[in-house]
């Protein structure tokens, strides 16, 4: 055969098959593009040198490592779809007299220009697309922008090693498709004659099972730590209960349908259950993946937009001022710690600044970790954390008044409680060691302001006491229980001023500094957290989060809108032979058109329903675990939600209406 | 009295896309069928039968002239009103069957029945004494992929029966038969029409043509000629249409 031949041959076929190659390498183009930039920025120095960096640089390298895994899987499926489309065509040069090793040949080439093209696109893109990248994330990190354009190498060959490989492998899946296949086979391949899809129970009933288990899940985890141990298992129950409703549930429903005579035989379902069940058997696991892609874009933007949104809220609970000093207490000592000394000292090293305090408060309370019985919480937790456990914090009244304005007027037995865990108890008793507490709870408390830096992993009890005594005895109970390993008396002060950050920073070096000397008696630690610090870091991780949110998000969009795409046009080629064989036996056209459209609506926007439903059980998971990043704001998670829900929509509604126009182009033609 | 079928003057013109070329598929094409009557309508590839075909069945409407079913227009039916019209009163049978793969055999015969809203009570009843006639009962749960072509066709042959059409229209029905099935769809349709069903017949195969009561032969968009089966048994047919059909490729041809 002449040289020449295979390479003009294959340019051809690229050419002649743009429908389907066109949507194809551009998806190269765009992973290769989404990898190299991932990748640039990862290994851009200028960024490693700034605050927060360290936060960054971890997301970016989880983004290259889940890109890398997406690029693989959604190449290959892509891929596959393309030649199950190019059977006959491969099949008619077989029978022209081409050997498969010619065959063979051609495909080499061709992908050989999709390599070409495609990495070479990509990267283009990539570099160009580089800055705007970078600008946008630091933009979100509140990092200052950097000046220069740069080119990484390191990111060029990291994306032409990955994507060439990848292209090698999906070209040695075609070889082997094509040795394995008869022509006649190929030829037939799409003239086979439609069987009827069965009704699986056994995988519907699996299906049931899993999306219920996984939904309690989500509904029943209380607390954050459960919920990141149990998450991934909830996640791959969803997942398989949606393959199964797609494959199994979707078509045991249609056929039930059907056997109701009545209302089968009616003009409008008549044409629409058979309809769908056809369409469920070809589309279904395309469309479990369109909904499985679109729940994690969902959840994935949602998730870290709350929590950019959030970062004020955030860093508010976690630093409520803009210097917060905090001691532990060691309350045995003779030499006590003498707090108005330390505040007295904390107002000179202010006012030596030349600062003026805004804002002064202070409290103390005591938290400690036990476990948890029915209306009780002791301190006998074995090795580990094998028991149900809870941790408690206690705070007096005066205190409580201080930080929220609350007037109470407690006895030495009563207390104000707040669990989300025991919400109808009147009672409680606490056992630590040689004491115990019996204690009336006067009040469920609905909220519980930040105490110290008390996280709600796990689940807390708020409980406010009468006063220091009380707070002392509850100390000495778990101290006599737990020995070295006991909690202190935590004495926080949240201190506001009218200096400039980088002021407020020296003054909390000072402040901290204070450790050094002797005046405070006995304390286990000093800590001093100022706002401004903070904020850099938590806006460097939750922006990064966002970052890589929006970036994976963008990216599983493309895969989402390509696979409709591809659906699409297959569905078009499918209905023209139905279409005229219905409008032969006397269906209107307006009507046919009208049907199948709408079947296509439910085909294509099922899988979006589906995805919606899932986000909506997964709303409280969602909660739980942004709470372990100190984000309580569930109005404003339930905002991002619908937000990302209702933006999510219309852009697939959007890529539906644009692809529908190809599909209708396909039918009439 | 009123002949159920009047085709007057029949002119179809194609015009190419750009409106160059002109090619006249009929010229000028007048018959008339009876109620009761079986009529087949021969002729070569691109003597025009399947434009004929298309605008009987109002598929397609002509450059001018009259098609009258009934005494009613066909060609002034508005748009949106014909399929309800063909769905009523015209049965179709063709070549390739048409039938949807979704569908059992059941569900393919009702569609023209559902689609026209009839009940499911009604739909039963007119089914069984149909299938068994055409000896598909059988079959009526199974799927198009799983029956034979003669099998496909008497399913065909039920859906455009089973409306009670004032016509059935045959496009090449024995076209994709081997030549047992082509025998048994020959007799059905024969006793089809000895039941009163009037039956119009496109086709070039003269055995098919050989069963009709009367035979049309187009040529170049014209009613060529025609013949009456009167006593003859099915062989004399055979060779009259034979004999016609050589005549007019040899003698007929002006040009040769």
């Amino acid at each position: 055969m002449r040289k020449g031949l295979f390479p003009s041959l294959a340019w051809q076929n690229i050419r002649k098959n743009s429908k389907f190659y066109l949507p194809y390498i551009l998806t190269v183009i765009g992973t290769v593009a989404g990898f190299y930039i991932v990748n640039a920025i990862a290994s851009d120095e200028g960024v490693l040198r700034l605050r927060g960096a360290a936060y960054v640089k971890l997301m970016m390298f989880l983004g290259i490592i889940i890109i890398g895994i997406f690029s693989v899987i959604f190449l290959l499926y892509t891929n596959s779809f393309l030649m199950k489309r190019r059977k006959k065509e491969l099949a008619l040069y077989n029978m022209l007299g081409m050997e498969k090793r010619h065959i063979a040949g051609i495909l080499c080439y061709e992908s050989l220009y999709v390599a070409l093209i495609g990495i070479a696109g990509g990267l283009l893109c990539g570099i160009l697309l580089h800055k705007l990248v970078t600008l946008a994330l630091f933009k979100l990190l509140r990092f200052d922008v950097p000046f220069g354009f740069t080119i990484s190498t390191v990111a060029i060959k990291a994306s032409v090693i990955l994507f060439t490989s990848i292209i090698v492998i999906t070209l040695l899946f075609n070889l082997v498709g094509i040795r394995r296949a008869k022509p006649i086979e190929l030829l037939k391949s799409s003239s086979a004659g439609e069987r009827e899809p069965k009704s699986k129970w056994i995988l519907a009933l699996i299906g049931v099972l899993s999306l219920g288990a996984g939904y309690y899940i989500a509904l029943t985890t209380k607390s954050a730590i459960r919920a990141l141990t149990i998450y991934f298992l909830a996640v791959f129950l969803v997942i398989i209960g949606t393959y199964c409703l797609f494959t199994a549930i979707s078509i045991v429903v249609l056929k039930q349908l059907r056997r109701n005579k009545k209302l089968y035989y009616k003009t409008k379902y008549f044409i629409g259950i058979s309809g769908m069940l056809y369409r469920m058997k070809r589309n279904a696991v395309g469309l479990a993946n369109i909904c499985i892609l679109s729940t994690m874009v969902l959840v994935m933007v949602s998730g870290t937009l709350s929590l950019y949104l959030g970062t004020e809220d955030m860093i508010d609970r976690f630093c409520p001022g803009q210097i917060v000093p905090q001691i532990t207490i060691n309350s045995e000592s003779k030499n006590g710690f003498q707090k108005d000394i330390m505040i007295e000292k904390i107002k000179d090293i202010i006012e030596k600044n030349d600062g003026k305090i805004t804002q002064f408060e202070d409290y103390t309370y005591l938290a400690f970790v036990a476990g948890k019985g029915e209306n009780y919480y002791h301190t006998n937790i074995e090795n580990g954390f094998n028991a149900d456990f809870a941790q408690l914090c206690f705070i007096t009244q005066e205190d409580f008044r201080k930080v929220t304005g609350k007037e109470t007027n407690l006895e030495e037995n009563e207390i104000l409680f707040f669990s989300d865990t025991m919400k109808d108890k009147e009672n409680i008793r606490i056992e630590t060691g040689d004491y115990t507490f019996d204690f009336t709870i006067v009040e469920h408390l609905k909220s519980f302001p930040s105490v110290g830096n008390l996280t709600a992993i796990v689940d807390t009890g708020y409980a406010v006491v009468k006063d220091e005594q009380v707070l002392r005895a509850l100390y000495k109970g778990q101290k006599s229980a737990y020995g070295e390993k006991a909690s202190g008396l935590e004495w926080v002060a949240i201190i506001d001023t009218d200096l400039k950050e980088d002021d407020q920073i020296k003054c909390a070096r000072e402040i901290g500094n204070l450790s050094q000397e002797d005046v405070m008696g006995d304390y286990k630690g000093l800590l001093v957290n100022t706002r401004a610090e903070n904020s850099a870091d938590f806006y460097a991780t939750s922006g990064g989060f966002l970052f890589l949110g929006l970036f994976l998000g963008f990216l599983f969009n493309m895969a989402t809108v390509l696979i409709i795409y591809y659906k699409q046009i297959s569905e078009g080629y499918e209905d023209k032979a139905r279409f005229e064989i219905m409008q032969k036996v006397g269906l209107p056209k307006k009507e046919i058109r009208c049907s199948v459209s709408m079947q296509i609506l439910i085909v294509f926007f099922a899988p979006l329903a589906v995805a919606a439903i899932h986000v909506a059980f997964d709303f409280k998971l969602m909660v739980k675990l942004l709470s372990l990043f100190y984000l309580t704001d569930n109005r404003l998670t339930m905002l991002c939600t619908f937000g990302t829900l209702l933006g999510f929509a219309v852009i697939y509604g959007i890529v539906y209406w644009l692809t529908a126009r190809t599909y209708y182009k396909i039918v009439s033609a | 009295m009123m002949p159920l079928l009047e085709v007057k003057n029949l002119k179809k013109i194609y015009t190419t896309r750009f409106g160059g070329n002109h090619v006249q598929a009929l010229t000028d094409v007048s018959f008339s069928v009876d109620a009761g009557e079986y009529v087949s309508i021969m002729g070569e590839s691109g003597s025009g039968k399947t434009t004929l075909l298309n605008i009987l069945a109002a598929l397609d409407k002509p450059t001018s002239g009259d098609v009258l079913l009934s005494g009613k227009d066909m060609t002034k039916i508005k748009d949106k009103d014909i399929s309800a019209f063909r769905r009523d009163n015209i049965g179709f049978v063709f070549q390739d069957f048409n039938l949807l793969d979704n569908f059992s055999i059941k569900d393919n015969i009702f569609l023209p029945l559902v689609l026209a809203g009839k009940n499911y009570k009604e739909m039963e009843q007119r089914i069984k004494p149909l299938s068994e006639k055409l000896g598909i009962t059988d079959i009526l749960n199974k799927y198009p992929y799983e029956v034979s072509g003669g099998q496909k066709q008497r399913t065909a042959v039920c859906r455009a029966l089973i409306t009670n059409p004032q016509i059935i229209l045959a496009d090449e029905p024995t076209g994709a038969l081997d030549s047992k099935s082509t025998d048994q769809l020959l007799h059905l349709f024969g006793k089809i029409n000895e039941d009163g069903q009037t039956i119009l017949m496109v086709t070039h195969s003269v055995k098919a043509a050989s069963h009709a009561k009367r035979v049309l032969f187009i040529k170049d968009g014209v009613v060529y000629h025609q013949i009456y089966r009167g006593n003859c048994s099915y062989d004399e047919m055979y060779q009259k249409i034979s004999d016609t059909l050589t005549l007019l490729t040899t003698g007929g041809d002006k040009n040769a």
